[in-house]
């Protein structure tokens, strides 16, 4: 979780378009999010840009809350830092046993689900959301106008073993001041960040749901 | 053309073309193949000696134009794991055997000399030759100097250095359509090719067609068959991502096989996912979408070009990469992809040598996570054939054999593939009962509920489990003679069109009026053919176990452990 002591720097890359979908597979490293404790794992999906309960109904098709398949969207978010992963349909015998409500599902382990009794009461708890897949490509342009919340390391991993997408973005902009990519090191040097994405074009207002 | 049953012995070096017995005509791919092993094979003979056999038999769709339809049946008593074995693979030697009018091509006997030989399949001949030329060559080489030779396409079936030193981990090799190579690989079937000291085996259907009893009722068939799996989401997350696009999800469920089997969780998931791989292709100028054989229209397959843009590895797999990448602790894309080629060169399976490696970095052999060592191993070892490299290629078990490792994930010594037992126990219990061990394939997410072979008992009883893994295995079994890749399941699940429309185009085909019924009997059959054979063949009932570190060790991130009795086991042959 971040160390909310440490000021948490603001950065705004613009890119262009048809490099929208490389810079959505940083989703699958999961972006933090708050939440009120026991939402429904439907309820906070819906409230997340761009997603509508068809959507999560029709393309969502495997989930995970910290490691174990969610069948039923009305299960509530517990714990103090839970793990939120979602997937559109998979495939193999593995992807068809993790499906919502799937035929297989008999054929699951099934662990119980663990709650953390010593968790504090908090206002709020830190969610980590990890998009994976298709569902990551089409809900990413989003979530990224938006804004994401995540781990400085996780982002500066991503662009250094990408260094030609890197060279894409077409400007970059740290705390709403120009940066050039060289300095992203220092930017990056807190351990969380705030990343907008916007791909060239796209005029839509950068504000912070969450 | 009609089919006929082609034959060649290679102790006395003759061929013949023969009438396809009526027991035999209505089968094809998996069911033929067992069907003939199970016939005219010893069950106790020596898999490597003169009275094995190796049994070539396309689906009984491929050679049309029926979608998915292109895969080649292997089979034999596999040097392996002692059982029956069938492996599978596309590229297009199945289309062009069925076009040549070859319902099944048997090898059999051994020569007394050390010659080495070549097969050249064309409609209604078979011939025999001396080969020197390609011997001792990688799969590539062979294919292209083979491709220079014959001077018009053709299929080709080879074996590499793998087959020729008679690894039992060796694959059967499969020219697909951009000359590159498609494997059956598991069992060691190109051991036992290696034993008949046949190289390789070209096939020219020159302008032979498969005749088709009712073209116009194929032909709606086909449209409603294509359509529904083009339809389908797996089928555009397998056309985008392959199937590697697991990577994630496994990792999050925990089953993910890490260092051996020794988590469920490998925290360098994310540099090797199906994610990474994608974009790393669009990069480099490969390709997300590829087919491993013509007709296909969900394109698992892609091409991934190395740093220098240049091709590397094709038909780049989930259980490839998790087996090179978790199960060895490896993070980097680019030497997985490397060792896939090599793999693919040398001849032998990526699942079985791959877990080896993993069991011989428990055993201190080399460390977790040393990609360029993986590599240097199989360009070094294994290819040369140095004694490390043959018991890396005698497969996981023997590895732990000769190191004293008792972390060994192996199912009647078949090394177990990318989806942690534990972890996901449907799978462990086809891993233990299948027919020809440990096999992510023989079970599949077959539509047992349309065929009418849906669970009769509490689905979430461990009686229940069991019962539906039978049931899959049931279904895949009769999808596996028919040609179709598994890949064809996922439609067949949920769109209520797609099993009926795959049914009409057998009957269409033949001009015969199979039920869903008569597809759950032909399943029913193969693996009671397999089983049969396999207990004749001295396996019992405590062959059909896990290991036992599956029970002591649990896997975390969920702490489970394998908890199947043997008798909870053993009432999956109850039918
Ligand atoms: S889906 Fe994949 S395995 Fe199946 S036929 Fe197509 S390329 Fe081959």
């Amino acid at each position: 979780m971040a160390n909310r002591a440490e000021p948490i720097h603001h950065l705004t890359l613009l890119i262009p378009t048809q490099a929208m979908e490389r810079f959505t597979t940083l989703l699958q490293g999961g972006i933090i999010t708050e939440i009120e404790p026991a939402i429904s794992v439907g309820d906070y999906l819906l409230s997340l840009p761009g997603f509508t309960s068809q959507y999560i109904a029709d393309r969502v098709e495997t989930i995970f809350l910290d490691g174990l398949p969610v069948d039923d969207l009305t299960t509530p978010i517990t714990g103090s830092r839970p793990v939120l992963a979602i997937s559109a349909a998979m495939p193999g015998l593995a992807g068809a046993i993790f499906r919502k409500n799937s035929f297989h599902t008999a054929l699951r382990t099934m662990p119980l689900r663990e709650t953390d009794e010593s968790a504090p009461c908090e206002e709020k708890i830190s969610v980590t959301l990890k998009l994976f897949n298709m569902v990551a490509v089409e809900r990413g342009q989003d979530l990224f106008a938006h804004g994401c919340l995540l781990r400085s390391s996780g982002l500066l991993k991503f662009i250094s073993k990408r260094p030609q997408l890197l060279s894409e973005v077409l400007q970059c902009d740290c705390d709403d001041k120009p940066v050039t990519s060289s300095d992203l090191q220092h930017v990056l040097q807190g351990d969380m960040v705030f990343l907008k994405i916007l791909a060239a074009g796209d005029t839509r207002v950068m504000s912070n749901k969450f | 053309m009609a089919d006929k049953i082609f034959r060649v012995n290679m102790t006395d070096l003759t061929t013949s073309v023969e009438e396809v017995p009526a027991d035999w005509a209505g089968h094809g791919g998996r069911g033929l193949t067992s069907t003939i092993v199970a016939a005219e094979v010893p069950p106790t003979c020596h898999p490597l000696g003169p009275n094995n056999k190796l049994v070539f038999a396309p689906g009984l769709l491929s050679g049309t134009a029926a979608a998915n339809s292109g895969r080649l049946s292997c089979g034999a008593k596999s040097p392996l794991t002692g059982t029956i074995k069938e492996a599978n693979a596309g590229g297009t030697s199945a289309q062009l055997l069925a076009k040549a009018g070859c319902k099944a091509l048997i090898i059999e006997g051994q020569p007394k000399d050390d010659n080495w030989y070549s097969l050249h399949i064309t409609p209604g001949n078979i011939t025999l030759n001396k080969e020197e030329e390609v011997v001792g060559k990688g799969n590539f080489d062979v294919v292209e100097t083979l491709t220079e030779r014959l001077g018009k396409p053709m299929g080709i079936i080879t074996i590499g250095p793998a087959g020729e030193m008679k690894m039992a981990a060796a694959n059967v090799s499969v020219k697909d359509p951009d000359g590159k190579i498609r494997s059956c690989g598991r069992g060691g079937l190109g051991a036992v090719m290696g034993s008949k000291r046949v190289k390789f085996i070209s096939v020219d259907s020159m302008d032979g067609k498969v005749e088709i009893a009712d073209p116009d009722k194929f032909r709606e068939a086909n449209k409603t068959f294509a359509k529904a799996l083009v339809d389908h989401p797996v089928s555009q997350a397998l056309g985008t991502y392959g199937t590697n696009v697991l990577v994630n999800i496994i990792n999050e469920s925990g089953g993910l096989p890490t260092r051996n089997f020794s988590s469920g969780q490998f925290e360098g998931h994310e540099e090797i996912s199906g994610e990474t791989m994608h974009d790393l292709i669009k990069e480099r100028g490969g390709r997300v979408k590829h087919n491993c054989h013509k007709g296909c229209v969900i394109q698992c397959s892609q091409v991934f070009n190395d740093a220098k843009k240049k091709y590397k590895t094709s038909g780049f797999e989930y259980e490839s990469i998790w087996a090179l990448g978790a199960d060895c602790a490896v993070d980097n894309l680019d030497h997985i992809a490397e060792a896939d080629h090599l793999l693919d060169d040398i001849g032998i399976d990526s699942i079985e040598t791959a877990v080896a490696i993993g069991v011989a970095m428990e055993a201190g052999v080399l460390e977790f996570g040393d990609g360029e060592g993986l590599v240097r191993i199989l360009r070094e070892e294994v290819a040369k054939g140095t004694p490390l490299g043959r018991i890396i290629g005698a497969g996981a078990a023997t590895v732990g054999r000769a190191y004293g490792v008792t972390r060994v994930p192996v199912v009647k010594n078949q090394a177990i593939p990318a989806y942690d037992p534990r972890a996901i126990k449907g799978i462990g219990i086809t891993y233990a009962t299948s027919t020809q061990g440990a096999d992510h394939t023989m079970g599949y997410t077959i539509a047992t509920n349309v065929l009418g072979v849906g669970g009769s008992v509490d689905p979430l009883s461990k009686e229940g489990q069991v019962e539906l893994s039978r049931n899959l295995q049931i279904a895949t079994a009769a999808i596996d003679s028919t040609g179709m890749c598994l890949f064809i399941a996922f439609a067949a699940l949920d769109d209520t069109t797609c099993l009926p429309a795959l049914i009409d185009l057998i009957n269409a085909r033949f001009g015969i009026s199979l039920t869903g019924d008569d597809v759950v009997s032909l399943g029913k059959y193969i693996l009671k053919t397999e089983h049969d054979f396999n207990t004749a063949a001295g396996f019992t009932k405590e062959d059909d176990r896990l290991p036992e570190f599956f029970s002591l060790e649990p896997v975390a991130p969920h702490n489970v452990v394998w908890d199947f009795e043997g008798e909870e086991i053993d009432t999956f042959w109850d039918f």
